[in-house]
């Protein structure tokens, strides 16, 4: 580009300077990472904007009428699920690679597995149990019920139960490296075990802690299924509601406009939650694992939470499944359309889950490849720009990526609407940003050198980065690649939203079947999108045992 | 992880995104209405209705795909669809959701339609879509015996089955002499956080309070919908969950459609229904329609008109009668499953056509009560 002397090379070069830290990127690369960057912001923007001109009425409207109580409920369900979840996966992340518990390697997998259900299975099987007139109630005559489970008790409870890996991984991986030196320098000035652990421990911990709480919340905030059919009015609901009940589209761009700020503010906070303070701890030569503590006559109540926690969050909803699937199959009728006597079939229904969510998660990660590619081999404003704004839909909420996505395809692709591709963009504007994240981080830590040389050898740059960076950077890539993969294959409103006829997901049918009560269908369909779910998670969980942030 | 492995995998990764990709753009392609002309083929569509009765009679067996968009729930309606794809080959395909969603896709989609068909769980909203301009126009013998109450003049929606709006009860929550025998009891505060209902969100819901709007006028429609507010009515996501938790006895009363109460009883639970407001000069009980409606620029013209002619034969309308208790409309067939028969009751005097004119400004009237 600034190879050709043209008459405004002066200005031109001044132009690249202020815009690049070094060489500017060819021309092809930066149309390619605009185009995506703007590909992937315009949904916000336009969702935004269609809130703020759907008009004062609407807002006075929305104010007098719902807005107050969505406000309070999703601010309240939000702040208590955080406090749950920090204290729960904290406290156990601290149980379980600092003290001398028993099983400690075997807990540290039960309780991050609970991340492979998602919370709407886990919603509908707690319904059973705990509902008004569930299964506790039956077993106990009457005499013992879980009081107003349905509401915000009950979203908290179940939302605490599937979230709290979030925590418990982040956590776990900090404390995990934990440096016990500054905890022996504070032990030979004499301060009290307590002592250590409130100035010392939870000080270090704290970055790690915020971030994981951090995912919780924005989890919250996105959730649909859950709150859905636990009944608690939250904005996502509400924006359904208004999506697929009114033919106007201004009520919920409305609503979405105020969803997108509170996420907004919530990852605002997490900066100011982690604070300023940094804290640097060397894995060098003077690290070595710090010794646990004992816990005495403690170990009896850590060992009873631990048990609670894994009973609670992975036996009983497994084994509640699996009792609902056997006692489907053993049914004749409930067996032959578990296998698609009618519409399609659990296999189909999996086999689209599972192509549609790869391919999303292919696409996000290619997509991803570039862009981290112009950051880490072009710094400068300039990159750091088109970084931002394609990672504007961070968290953002599935409801309004449905909304962006029936903008968007109506008024410049309408052949589009209502085909796969639909479906399979949602889930590319919606978990971009996590693709990015990791193949950001790998790409940034793998010096140009290599590929340099691979250019001095003549290799066109496409081809040095794919044959010299690439597999370098491969773990980062397949850990986005399975981040995407996993969350694509659970989500449930935008699928709901934008599936066409005969293109059922695993989430749309235990929604369906779940929302009628037939959970002998549900739960198959449910046990399927585990078990999918399974193996890419396990890579991911294994591979966060080295790992700081690993999601 | 070493560097031949992380090869490995990334081999292994891209053959399986080649294989996704291939399969996806197979499935995609496969997807896609194999015949393409349609869309723009609009005269035709409108010319359709006129030819067919005469195609219908030829031998010429009907092949190819039709897609629905159903409204109605699965349980109670994929039986008529395999009854169909068993009648005549045609390969099905049915999205299911909620009645105003599906609405709403076919609003985005109207300038190049994926549906063939729509089925709804009420007039109102038909009637609504139908302002819109998105349905063709259905005339055939096959009304011949149907009811012209429950049809729009040019057939652009056509009712399938016919439901009352009641009010279920537990009867071991409720006494025999203390039943309400009018919606508007139910603001009494003796049923203080004992009434669920759906969502106003249900197209079933809008409709009947549209009818009411009609009947008794806004603001004591609004006095009924406030009061029933203010007695912390539970506003729950569907009329299935409302029967449930009737039938569980979570709640004493439900406002739902008759046959999901016949449902409930079917199903073993302690459960009663009432007929509302059958003195002179009350509001009486609004009968609703399930509708169906060819949708203008159908991919699979034909394939539609025939379900069309399927859903008001003898064998969907007994399907609809003895599988869901509703009330037929057409092929001469009658109710007999349902503990109350049409006719033994005081039907709300109502035009389906108006209350779908007023299905919009109904929607804004729930909005500023704040019913959920």
């Amino acid at each position: 580009m600034s190879a050709i002397a043209l008459p405004g090379t002066r200005w031109q070069q001044r132009i690249e300077s202020v815009l690049w830290r070094g060489r500017p990127p060819s021309l092809v690369a930066l149309a390619l990472a605009v185009a995506i960057a703007a590909f992937m912001a315009i949904p916000l923007v336009y969702v935004v904007y269609r809130g703020i001109d759907g008009g004062a009425e609407t807002w006075s409207r929305l104010w007098d009428t719902r807005l107050p109580t969505l406000l309070r409920n999703t601010i309240e369900l939000t702040v208590a699920v955080s406090i749950c979840t920090a204290i729960v996966g904290g406290g156990l992340a601290w149980i379980v690679t600092r003290t001398d518990i028993p099983l400690r390697g075997l807990w540290s997998w039960l309780l991050a597995v609970p991340l492979v259900v998602p919370p709407y299975v886990g919603a509908f099987v707690y319904i059973a149990y705990l509902g008004p007139r569930g299964w506790l109630y039956d077993w106990t005559n009457g005499s013992l019920t879980f009081p107003e489970f349905y509401g915000f008790r009950g979203a908290t409870l179940v939302l605490t139960l599937f979230t709290y890996p979030y925590v418990f991984l982040t956590t776990s991986a900090a404390l995990r490296r934990f440096n016990p030196a500054f905890r022996d320098a504070a032990a030979v000035a004499g301060a009290s075990g307590w002592r250590r652990f409130v100035t010392i421990t939870i000080p270090l911990a704290r970055p790690a802690l915020v971030a994981g709480v951090m995912l919780a919340a924005l989890y919250v905030l996105s959730d649909f299924g859950t709150v859905s059919l636990l009944r608690e009015r939250t904005f996502t609901q509400e924006i359904y509601r208004q999506l697929t009940g009114r033919f106007d589209r201004s009520a919920a761009s409305a609503l979405s406009t105020v969803l997108i700020f509170m996420t907004m503010i919530l990852l605002f906070s997490q900066t100011l939650l982690q604070g300023r303070a940094r804290y640097y701890q060397d894995a060098g030569a003077a690290w070595r694992p710090a010794p646990p503590v004992r816990l005495g006559w403690w170990k009896a109540p850590a060992l009873l939470a631990v048990m609670a926690v894994v009973t609670a969050a992975l036996l009983i909803p497994i084994g509640t499944l699996i009792y609902w699937t056997i006692e489907g199959l053993r049914d004749d009728s409930t067996a032959a359309e578990i296998w698609g006597a009618s519409s399609g079939g659990l296999w189909r229904y999996a086999w689209n889950s599972i192509w549609s969510a790869g391919l999303g998660a292919t696409v996000a990660a290619l997509l991803a490849l570039i862009v981290a590619a112009l950051r880490a081999r072009h710094p400068g404003p300039a990159s750091a720009v088109i970084e931002k704004v394609a990672q504007a839909g961070y968290a953002l909420p599935g409801v309004i990526v449905a909304l962006s996505v029936v903008f968007l395809l109506n008024n410049w692709l309408p052949l589009l609407y209502g085909t796969v591709f639909a479906v399979i963009m949602a889930y590319v504007l919606r978990f971009f940003p996590q693709a990015y994240q990791s193949t950001s981080t790998s790409y940034l830590q793998v010096s140009p050198a290599a590929e340099d040389a691979a250019k001095t050898m003549g290799r066109p740059p496409w081809r040095a980065t794919l044959e010299v960076t690439v597999p370098l950077i491969m773990p980062g890539l397949l850990t986005g690649w399975a981040l995407v993969f996993i969350t694509a294959l659970k989500e449930l409103p935008a699928t709901l939203l934008l599936r066409p006829a005969g293109f059922d997901t695993l989430p749309v049918r235990i929604w369906i079947q779940s929302s009628e009560g037939i959970f002998t269908l549900a739960a198959p369909a449910a046990l399927v999108l585990i078990a999918c779910s399974s193996v890419p998670m396990g890579f991911l969980i294994w591979r966060s045992r080295d790992q700081a942030a690993p999601f | 992880m070493n560097s031949s492995r992380i090869r490995w995998l990334g081999v292994l990764a891209l053959i399986l995104s080649a294989v996704l990709l291939g399969t996806a753009c197979g499935g995609d392609d496969n997807d896609e209405p194999t015949r393409e002309p349609d869309p723009v083929a609009d005269p035709t569509a409108g010319a359709d209705p006129e030819p067919d009765p005469t195609a219908g009679g030829t031998a010429e067996p009907l092949t190819g795909d039709l897609i629905i968009y159903s409204g109605r729930r699965e349980p109670l309606f994929q039986p008529v669809v395999e009854a169909f794809e068993e009648a005549t080959g045609i390969d099905v395909t049915v999205r299911y959701g909620s009645t105003a969603e599906l609405g709403n896709a076919l609003i985005e989609e109207a300038d190049n339609p994926r549906a063939d068909l729509f089925v709804g769980t009420d007039a109102a909203t038909a009637e609504a879509l139908r302002e819109r301009g998105l349905f063709a126009p259905f005339d055939d013998p096959a009304l011949a015996t149907h009811d012209a109450a429950f049809r729009a003049d040019d057939g652009t929606w056509v009712g399938i089955s016919g439901r009352a709006r009641v009010i279920m009860y537990n009867t071991e929550l409720v006494s025999q002499d203390e039943l309400p025998d009018s919606v508007f009891d139910l603001v009494d505060p003796r049923w203080d956080g004992q009434v669920a209902m759906p969502s106003t969100a249900n197209s079933s819901l809008t409709a009947w309070v549209s009818s009411l709007r009609v009947l008794v006028g806004d603001d004591r429609t609004r006095e009924l919908l406030e009061g029933l507010k203010d007695n912390g009515v539970a506003v729950l996501r569907e009329h299935t969950d409302v029967r449930n938790a009737v039938g569980d006895g979570e709640f004493a009363l439900g406002l739902v459609n008759h046959y999901y109460y016949q449902l409930e009883k079917e199903e073993g639970s302690p459960v009663g229904v009432i007929y509302p407001d059958q003195q002179p000069g009350e509001v009486g009980v609004l009968v609703n329609a399930a509708a169906a409606s060819i949708v203008e620029g159908a991919p699979h013209m034909e394939n539609a008109v025939a379900f069309m002619r399927f859903l008001l034969g003898a064998e969907a309308q007994r399907i609809f009668a003895d599988a869901n208790f509703e009330y037929p409309l057409a092929g001469g067939i009658t109710q007999s499953r349902a503990d109350v028969q049409r006719g033994a009751f005081v039907e709300s005097d109502v035009d389906l056509v108006e209350l779908g004119m007023m299905n919009d400004s109904t929607l804004d009237f729930l909005d500023e009560i704040g019913l959920e």
